[in-house]
């Protein structure tokens, strides 16, 4: 939101997208014939597409767009382009040089260096937050994606949690969802799902996921927990999902000793494979609800 | 590395029990897999819902010290922290647990893990490898860097003996490599096997004789005239 504040704009509406490769040019026109005054598009920088060359088609079209608006005679910031990426930046005060991060990052983006301290190069780093959930000391600090935030966003709930809970009998259902996996999730209407109590947060990559955003979800009072990433092989990123899953297989050997670890789950599907997450939820839900009852 | 690995909750539940107010204390030193303070919050949150499958309410509160092995920095880190707390369960090595309730006499200190061994890390496998029993006697400079007193089950000073076959080892059923065996190829590689074929004699094993200490201080005040 930065980004906004910088370019000066207070009031806006926000329209997420897996890939900006996605945005028709007409959709533009016709915002703007709706009377929006001004277009702000995020793409990622030229070389980091997720997907295939996303970034440089969007580009030609923008500019194709630009063009044109100019020659109807709107004004040059009417449509801006701000290339961005959220990175991850390492707290060296609190970075103990263990050199987990160093291992696992795919992108070879950290090095160790004297006096035993991680350092990133931000060139190299595609912000997939791989690195955050192996460092012992929490010193990571992925982008919008911080211990800290994601922590209070799981703990606020809590109240919510327990309201619903006297409320209905129903259980509750944290999801962590890879951005590029099950996005159209996303896209959905959030209040189809909280019709059954799910709750959605996104991820990077499913590398993100950390097992201690696990247990605080557990321990605010969710009843079950899905991990949502892409089928083996489609990794966005660099085997994110394959990382994910060697997490929750260990993670569950810590939950099975406080009778937890069949509420903890891992799915694999992506929007190419229609439908498939309304099956993984339900029959989660069914699973956790069946759970629930036993206890 | 010291290499840990966790005790069971059941056990630890079983130690803080009695308590209510608990200090989970990790170590940022050497303990492997490190036990920092992301350690410390997950056995918290373990511990208070272990607790309450158990009817018991357990508080606990997370920190971490830089080396439990050092009294002074235990005492600066911790004692404003251990105020109201009825006892600390260290995620460090058998060192820091003890250095802790020596600084701490007052507060009962529990272990939160089995200490294993001094080793190292292969990343790509995961796996933890014992490599040092701090015998206090190092020989690797004519083993070829391989310690024969860790590695070779029954830590013989003259191998292989005639318990090894195709370079594995008896003792555990031939799955560990015989350490002589690796000795005898490094050697031979480095062209070195004069070395090999030196006897050695006996060790001193007094050397190895617990517990044992050095005096930093006495030692440089012997050496000045």
């Amino acid at each position: 939101m930065n980004v906004l504040k910088n370019q000066g704009v207070k009031n806006f509406i926000l329209l997420r997208l897996p890939c900006v490769g996605r945005v028709s040019p007409t959709f533009f026109l016709k915002a703007l014939a709706l009377g929006i005054t001004r277009l702000v598009v995020i793409p990622c920088e030229e070389d980091y597409c997720r997907f295939k060359e996303g970034s440089r088609i969007s580009t030609r079209r923008f500019l194709a767009i630009q063009n044109l608006l100019h020659q109807l005679g709107f004004g040059k910031d009417v449509f801006t382009i701000i290339r961005k990426l959220r990175k991850v930046h390492i707290d060296t005060n609190r970075c103990i040089g263990c050199g987990d991060c160093a291992y696992i990052c795919p992108y070879d983006a950290i090095k160790i260096v004297t006096p035993g301290v991680a350092q990133i190069n931000l060139n190299v780093c595609s912000g997939c937050g791989a690195c955050a959930p192996v460092c012992p000391s929490i010193a990571i600090i992925p982008e919008g994606f911080e211990y800290e935030s994601m922590s209070r966003s799981i703990s606020n709930y809590n109240s919510f949690i327990r309201k619903m809970k006297s409320e209905r009998k129903t259980p509750m259902v944290l999801v962590f969802c890879c951005q590029w996996s099950e996005f159209s999730a996303l896209d959905k209407n959030q209040g189809d799902l909280s019709k059954d109590n799910v709750v959605i947060l996104e991820i990077p990559c499913s590398s993100r996921v950390d097992s201690l955003h696990i247990l605080e979800a557990f321990y605010s009072g969710f009843d079950g927990v899905l991990i949502v990433t892409c089928k083996e092989g489609e990794c966005k990123l660099e085997e994110g999902n394959e990382k994910a899953k060697e997490r929750v297989l260990s993670l569950k050997k810590l939950l099975a000793q406080v009778n937890l670890e069949n509420r903890l789950e891992i799915c694999f599907t992506s929007p190419k494979y229609v439908g498939e997450f309304d099956t993984y939820i339900s029959s989660f839900l069914e699973k956790i609800g069946s759970l629930s009852k036993n206890s | 590395m010291i290499v840990t690995k966790e005790k069971p909750l059941e056990e630890i539940l079983g130690f803080l029990m009695p308590h209510k107010r608990i200090l989970i204390v990790g170590c940022d030193g050497c303990t492997q897999p490190p036990r920092g303070v992301r350690e410390a919050k997950t056995y918290a949150m373990l511990v208070e819902m272990g607790g309450k499958l158990k009817n018991r309410e357990i508080q606990c509160r997370t920190t971490t010290v830089a080396k439990q092995c050092d009294n002074n920095l235990c005492a600066t880190t911790l004692t404003s922290q251990v105020k109201d707390i009825e006892a600390i369960l260290s995620l460090a090595c058998g060192v820091g647990v003890q250095t802790l309730s020596e600084v701490f006499p007052d507060i009962p200190v529990y272990p939160g893990q089995n200490t294993i061994f001094i080793g190292s890390q292969e990343r790509e496998s995961g796996t933890l490898y014992e490599k040092c029993k701090a015998c206090g006697d190092c020989l690797l400079a004519e083993t070829g860097g391989v310690c024969p007193i860790t590695r070779c089950a029954k830590q013989l000073l003259n191998g292989p003996c005639g318990g090894q076959a195709k370079g594995k080892c008896e003792v555990g059923g031939w799955k560990n490599d015989c350490a002589w065996i690796l000795i005898y190829n490094r050697l031979k590689d480095k062209g070195r096997l004069s070395e090999f074929t030196k006897f050695r004699e006996q060790r001193d094993f007094r050397i190895s004789q617990s517990p044992r200490e050095i005096n930093e201080t006495e030692e440089k005040t012997e050496e000045t005239p």
